[in-house]
């Protein structure tokens, strides 16, 4: 009996021990996966990737006509009456010095396309995927009563594309340099779409590490 | 109905861009400087860069270069870095500054009826530069900005505002005279050809120019 009792002892002895190292293995690990995502880490990375993909994406038809260098920051303050976040600036964690998104702008070289980029800070994405993709143009708004039909003139698609650490929102837009006698304004979109697409696929592919 | 009204306006404003009315103010926004560092094309310095004499048209051999007289300031050359904030919907003054953590590298521009190669670009900016203190340089290197801060700058609630930064630059006409090898001369070159070129280019002190705006948004105007 006395020898059970001893035995047992040990056991219990024994597990605890190996729960104490079990939990010494589990806070090592974590400390150092918490280097890698550290959230200034993938806020820098997220940078260091916009950079990449200003100087590499350049659509054959296309051309970049945001003026300056990388250095561009721009920032937004929200209005005081909104209560939605604790922030008062887009900023991330309110700080000017980090904006959350980057705008980049190109032009068909027949000017009647215009795109805006906007690569937007989101930590919590991980892989590429086409989250939404949406159009509207006169006589095409979707669910919206006939009389109101034309009340826009102009044609638009956005394509919103989640990638490692951010979204990419772009936007086409017909300019007013599109042919008046064009009524197919899709036909137009969809051909600079494809030529402006693919390039930024293989570049967001590449950031998440989906294709080398 | 007002929505679909508003969306338009606010994308047709975009897409026009001239709704802004934007004043540059004549305050320029302090500017603190970073050491200096050595400009490398290919990774030999400027100033000892020497290329062999190649039969061809496109390989010109510096003789002279003679500049008209004056030279012109160019204040916004070559952009550094920008930055804007948007206080349209702010009602406090909103403190903007750049740090520069990055710079691109930026060349000078070259014209006339020759083929400027690496080597007659030096000489002619060394020949342009002899007459002035420090002289122009042809690039800016990488990262030569990096250290720098502008501002702050504070932007009035209500405004859409901004600093943008430029390398200042020189415009410098006059009459260049170039020969080349000709194998088929007694000499060995060809009789000298003078060529009329313009050049904006650095200076090798390092000059800029900042500005601030501010400006109000007329959406509705």
């Amino acid at each position: 009996m006395s020898l059970r009792k001893k035995h047992l002892s040990w056991l219990i002895l024994l597990t605890l021990l190996l729960l104490v190292l079990l939990l010494i293995r589990n806070e090592y690990l974590s400390s150092h996966t918490a280097e890698e995502d550290k959230p200034i880490n993938k806020y820098n990375e997220f940078n260091s990737d916009v950079l990449m993909l200003k100087e590499k994406l350049s659509p054959e038809g296309f051309d970049k006509i945001t003026t300056g260098e990388s250095l561009n920051r721009s920032l937004t303050s929200f209005p005081d009456y909104q209560t939605l976040d604790i922030r008062n600036h887009d900023g991330v964690d309110n700080d000017s010095s980090r904006p959350s998104r980057y705008e980049i702008f190109y032009l068909s070289k027949d000017e009647t396309i215009l795109v805006r980029l906007n690569l937007i800070y989101a930590p919590e994405f991980t892989n590429t995927k086409i989250v939404s993709l949406q159009s509207f143009s006169p006589g095409r708004i979707e669910f919206v009563d006939t009389e109101y039909q034309n009340i826009v003139s102009i044609s638009s698609t956005s394509y919103l594309i989640s990638y490692k650490n951010g979204l990419a929102q772009v936007d086409f837009w017909t300019t007013n340099k599109f042919p008046s006698s064009e009524d197919d304004y899709f036909h137009l979109l969809n051909e600079g779409e494809e030529k402006f697409l693919p390039t930024l696929q293989d570049i967001l592919l590449k950031i998440s590490n989906e294709k080398k | 109905m007002k929505k679909n009204l508003f969306s338009v306006l606010a994308l047709s404003t975009i897409l026009w861009g001239t709704s802004f009315a934007s004043t540059v103010n004549a305050e320029e926004p302090k500017v603190n400087y970073a050491p200096p560092q050595e400009t490398l094309i290919n990774g030999v310095e400027e100033s000892k860069l020497i290329t062999p004499f190649i039969i061809g048209y496109d390989n010109p051999i510096f003789v002279d270069f003679v500049p008209n007289t004056g030279t012109s300031t160019i204040n916004q050359f070559k952009s550094i870095g920008s930055v804007s904030h948007n206080n349209t919907r702010g009602s406090n003054p909103f403190p903007i500054t750049i740090n520069v953590t990055r710079s691109e590298s930026v060349g000078s521009e070259f014209s006339g009826n020759v083929t400027f190669s690496a080597e007659l670009k030096v000489k002619l900016l060394a020949k342009a530069g002899g007459s002035i203190s420090g002289g122009y340089k042809q690039t800016r290197s990488t990262n030569e900005a990096v250290g720098y801060t502008f501002g702050p700058y504070q932007i009035p609630g209500g405004k859409w505002g901004g600093i943008r930064t430029w390398w200042k630059g020189v415009s410098i006409n006059g009459t260049a005279s170039v020969k080349y090898v000709d194998t088929g001369s007694s000499s060995g070159y060809t009789s000298v050809q003078s060529i009329p070129v313009s050049m904006k280019v650095h200076t090798t002190s390092k000059d800029i120019h900042s500005e601030s705006w501010d400006a109000t948004y007329e959406m509705y105007k």
